[in-house]
């Protein structure tokens, strides 16, 4: 009787249990997509990231944990161009039989040059023009899995473009306090190359474009001291550790060459909950702010 | 018996309470209403103090092409140019979508980027039957492109048109 009677009380809330529709789980391979994707998709999915912040992705070795997380997605997304070392989130996605999405296809890549090869840098994320790239193709890539949802993802894309827009006017401004002989930005690995591009500056890095093992990655003796005579020739003011990558090489270079450490930038993950590089426009925004700070 | 008549209640109670879920949220039919096409032909004229160019950061969903400077009344497309060169008056006529009493224009246009830190001045003329009726100039906070709503009250006919405006 007592069961009845619990029944029946339930009974008028079992419809509204009912109607709840299932989230769509976005899994993404990056920090910086997984924020574009909050940006676009507001609370209609659920948004999972491989990566921790701080984590480097050239080097990351996917756990049993990223596959359970890789087999809940209805959509992966990945940064593409081999940031993603040995392409993990592609094989993850791959393993799991699920759909698979690269942020960076359709945009003109930089060439580097590396070991008699032609590399395509993979950092494209720090031109805004390019992450509004990234939003266009993450929002084609949700509308194909949720047609209902376009008028909403594109709303949602449109404001955040313009957000975009603004930051990207904004550096503009800040990097004009700096003399253009004086924008020499020295980082721990080649990351920056894109940001570099469009603001004017010339970049060194004693790690090539990847922290791993792949072809023109990694740190040569000769790279290490054509960034030191860099410093030296250019008189620079300080140089920059990057929040993905272990410092002490930097610091050491530094300490070589008589210059400071200007600071730690975010690179290739932005940073942790309450931080103010949590989100894309906050770590660009702190690392133009840390780099001014440093070189003006 | 006690027990039928508890299981009856709830049974009254659980109904009521499902019955006003489920209503809760119905909407009853919205009363339309029409408004005619305003009398007369309309023009709408937008020059630009600098060039406009299509927008890096704009949202590319493959359906319609990228502009520098579009511009819509009444959510209807007027205007759309890839670019358009300083003093260049751009001119759409006639101008279908006006209608008795409220209209809004929306015009947004984009300074090249490496221009976007200073502030730049679009001008907006509606002309009836060749009359001028309305005419604006806004201009844009340094850092943002150019997007202003134009509210132009049409009258039945006779009277002279006002305008209001709200900028963004």
């Amino acid at each position: 009787m007592r069961a009845i009677a619990l029944l029946l009380t339930l009974l008028p809330f079992l419809p509204a249990f009912a109607d709840e529709p299932r989230k769509r789980v976005i899994v993404c391979s990056t920090t910086q997509i997984a924020d574009f994707t909050r940006q676009i998709v507001g609370d209609r999915c659920v948004v999972k990231c491989i990566l921790a912040p701080g984590a480097d992705p050239h080097t990351y070795m996917p756990t049993p944990g990223d596959a359970e997380i890789a087999a809940t997605a209805d959509l992966c997304l990945e940064n593409g161009l081999h940031l993603e070392g040995k392409n993990w989130m592609a094989t993850l996605a791959k393993d799991r039989g699920k759909p698979i999405g690269t942020c960076t296809e359709g945009l003109a890549p930089l060439e580097l040059e590396a070991g008699g090869q032609k590399i395509h840098d993979p950092h494209a994320w720090f031109s805004p023009a390019n992450a509004a790239k990234y939003v266009n193709n993450i929002v084609a890539a949700l509308s194909k899995l949720d047609p209902a949802g376009i008028g909403e993802f594109e709303a949602r894309a449109k404001l955040y473009l313009q957000q975009l827009r603004t930051l990207d006017a904004w550096i503009k401004e800040q990097f004009n306090a700096i003399l253009p002989e004086k924008r020499i930005l020295v980082t721990s690995h080649d990351a920056f190359n894109y940001f570099c591009r469009d603001y004017g500056f010339k970049s060194a890095a004693p790690v090539g474009w990847s922290t791993g093992n792949e072809v023109g990655a990694g740190m040569t003796p000769e790279r290490r001291k054509a960034v030191v005579d860099s410093i030296r020739s250019f008189g620079v003011k300080a140089v920059f550790v990057e929040t993905s990558v272990n410092p002490k090489m930097v610091e050491e270079l530094a300490s070589e060459a008589g210059v400071a450490v200007g600071g730690q930038l975010y690179s290739d993950s932005m940073g942790g909950p309450g931080t103010a590089g949590e989100t894309y426009i906050g770590m660009m925004r702190e690392n133009v702010l840390t780099i001014v700070r440093a070189l003006k | 018996m006690r027990f039928l008549l508890t299981a009856g209640i709830w049974i009254v109670f659980a109904g009521s309470v499902a019955l006003f879920t489920s209503r809760r949220d119905a909407r009853g039919p919205v009363e339309s209403y029409a408004r005619g096409p305003a009398r007369g032909i309309f023009a709408v004229e937008v020059t630009a103090s600098f060039a406009a160019e299509p927008d890096p950061f704009a949202l590319d969903t493959g359906k319609e092409k990228a502009a520098g400077l579009v511009v819509r009344v009444n959510g209807v497309e007027a205007i759309r140019a890839a670019t358009v060169r300083p003093g260049e008056a751009l001119r759409a006529e006639p101008v279908k979508a006006v209608l008795v009493g409220k209209n809004e224009l929306f015009i947004e246009a984009y300074p090249p980027q490496d221009q976007l830190n200073r502030s730049h001045a679009i001008r907006v003329r509606v002309l009836r039957d060749g009359e001028p009726v309305a005419e604006k100039t806004f201009w844009s906070e340094p850092g943002t492109p150019v997007a202003v709503a134009f509210a132009l009250e049409v009258p039945a006919a006779g009277e002279p048109a006002k305008d209001e405006h709200d900028d963004h």
